[in-house]
């Protein structure tokens, strides 16, 4: 788990840079987005923008990436990955608290079978709640 | 000891429901498996009219019914093909087509609700007439041809998601934009693009009409353009990535405002308005419980109108629902087999009052026969039923039904009217995963 996290709530990302281990140069990384919610009676609906230097990655309205392929570490080097991910509460049960909860935020960027990276961040009780995040890949 | 071993099975069910209704509150959209029409086809529910509930994969339950003046426990179960194929996710990724389907389309609508149901009971001679008392086996099959809509604030916000949605988009593919000349004309043609290919068909949930959607585009295509070149920035990316960034952050305001008067209504996902379900099925019988011995005994098909007002008060954490109903069925009998002379034509009117956990009901349903014996001087007859339900749990309410039934088949129609009263527990099993 990273310590500094590179995801910024309700505000423009500020730009991170990713360094890629030379272990890594010929492998093959992926994006996954996670969240967590964990009160019940409520649901969260997913919005999220992935852009890799100009090109569109996720098919728009797909909440959520799985193990997006980005590229081989070394084809990474100097590309700019740009990650936006609204997320709303709606309530889904009667009798349930009006009270908006929170929600855990997860990035993680990985090889297929090696998890490399995550990060993360709660959001606030604003509804919905935004996250951004610009990662500048750096091959070592 | 089957009687032991019964009552303390349903013992430690009765407390388990109790316990987990504790913790869970009742979903109120859940599936009343006596709606099914393998139940009504076998003449054991003590309601006539329902209004349809969401389908679920699986589900399975028992009622109690009179059945020749005797409580008898009947069982049934109905699946949908549907959701059995596409199983719905145990997530808590909200997915709108679980709740509400999309915009009335009558082929998704009948292939997302159509149920198939199967049930048993005893045989009752006044619903079976002169067969031989045994086992009967009803069979149904139900779907949707109108599914109700979400209510008003629901497609505010679904709206205004939508509309950010494309804001975002286009605030994105501005920011990204590596073109030679910055062209605001070709990026926002490219996000309209967007919009309509791919954003409303994966939501799955589009709650603007053809003309609003129209509407929205004219509007942003004219004001976008017009506002960049008042500006005189539709040519520099900078400028023009700042204000889509704020139209975006706008239109976010305006979809939190929505959501949060969403979340403040006590039921935010209930359909509401007009519905209409097609309800088919066949009874059969096996006469002295022998298996060689099976006769059809009746056929029917029906229609069910309902409209519901979702008449909570605002703020409020407390449902209140009120539906009227009404149903018009025709049951052709075997007459050759002794069930009845004529056949049947129902039609009758339902209201109920919902209040959480509690439903009030009062249903009237009258019945005309095509024939009748020479001795009987009508060929109508009438049940008028009050009910009240209270929701233990998701799988347990307890009923209360108190009226006067059909006077039988129409060979008594002339018999005195008989009032019954039976209250009981009805079960359910809900949500088993088949595959």
């Amino acid at each position: 788990m990273a310590t500094v996290s590179p995801i910024h709530l309700n505000s423009q990302a500020v730009q991170f840079v990713y360094e890629i281990s030379a272990e890594h140069r010929e492998s093959l990384l992926s994006l996954s987005i996670e969240i967590i919610l964990t009160q019940e009676g409520w649901a969260y609906r997913a919005n999220s923008q992935v852009f890799l230097n100009a090109k569109d990655l996720l098919p728009a309205g797909k909440p959520l990436p799985n193990k997006l392929e980005l590229g081989s570490g070394e084809s990474l080097s100097d590309q700019s990955l740009l990650i936006r991910t609204k997320v709303s509460r709606i309530k889904t049960q009667s009798g349930t608290s009006n009270e908006v909860p929170m929600v855990k935020y997860i990035i993680r960027i990985g090889t297929g079978t090696e998890e490399l990276s995550s990060f993360e961040k709660e959001s606030s009780k604003e509804n919905p709640s935004v996250f951004n995040a610009t990662l500048l890949f750096k091959q070592l | 000891m089957k009687t032991k071993l019964f009552t303390l099975a349903l013992i430690y069910l009765l407390q388990w429901q109790y316990l987990r209704a504790q913790s869970v509150p009742p979903k109120f959209e859940s599936l009343k498996l006596n709606s099914s029409p393998a139940f009504v086809m076998l003449g054991t529910e003590p309601d006539n009219i329902q209004r349809p509930s969401t389908p679920t994969q699986f589900v399975a339950g028992m009622n109690n019914a009179m059945v020749d003046g005797k409580l008898q426990p009947n069982v049934a179960f109905e699946f949908s093909p549907y959701y059995l194929a596409n199983p719905k996710k145990d997530s808590k990724q909200f997915n709108p087509s679980y709740y509400l389907l999309d915009k009335q389309n009558l082929i998704k609508t009948m292939k997302r609700t159509f149920s198939v149901s199967m049930g048993t009971s005893s045989t009752d001679k006044q619903v079976f007439g002169n067969l031989k008392p045994g086992t009967g086996i009803g069979l149904g099959l139900n779907f949707l041809l109108l599914d109700g809509k979400p209510s008003p604030q629901l497609k505010k916000w679904n709206d205004a998601y939508i509309k950010q949605a494309f804001y975002d988009k286009f605030a994105a593919m501005a920011r990204v934009y590596a073109g030679k000349d910055f062209d605001i004309s070709l990026i926002m043609n490219q996000a309209f693009y967007t919009l309509e290919n791919d954003i409303l068909p994966a939501e799955e949930f589009n709650t603007l009409s053809q003309k609003e959607l129209k509407n929205f585009i004219e509007t942003v295509s004219k004001t976008v353009l017009y506002d960049l070149k008042a500006a005189g920035i539709e040519k520099d990316k900078d400028a023009t990535v700042k204000f889509l960034d704020n139209l975006a952050t706008d239109a976010l305001k305006v979809e939190s405002i929505e959501l949060d008067l969403l979340n403040k209504q006590s039921n935010p996902l209930s359909k509401q308005g007009f519905m209409i379900e097609f309800s088919a099925g066949q009874a059969y019988v096996f006469e002295d419980n022998n298996f060689s011995e099976l006769s059809l005994a009746k056929s029917a098909f029906w229609l069910t109108p309902s409209y519901r007002w979702d008449v909570s008060s605002e703020n409020s954490q407390s449902i209140s629902l009120l539906d009227l109903m009404a149903v018009i069925r025709y049951t052709s009998n075997n007459s050759e087999a002794g069930v009845d002379l004529g056949n049947y034509l129902d039609t009758g009117t339902k209201m109920a009052f919902t209040q959480n956990k509690w439903t009030g009901s009062l249903e009237f349903v009258y019945r005309h026969a095509s024939e009748t014996p020479p001795n009987v001087n009508k060929n109508y007859t009438y049940r008028l039923t009050s009910g009240i339900d209270y929701k233990i749990s998701d799988l347990l309410t307890f009923k209360f039904n108190f009226g006067t039934g059909f006077d039988g088949n129409t060979s008594t129609y002339t018999d005195p009217k008989k009032i019954f009263a039976i209250g009981g527990l009805n079960f359910g099993l809900m949500g088993l995963k088949l595959k």
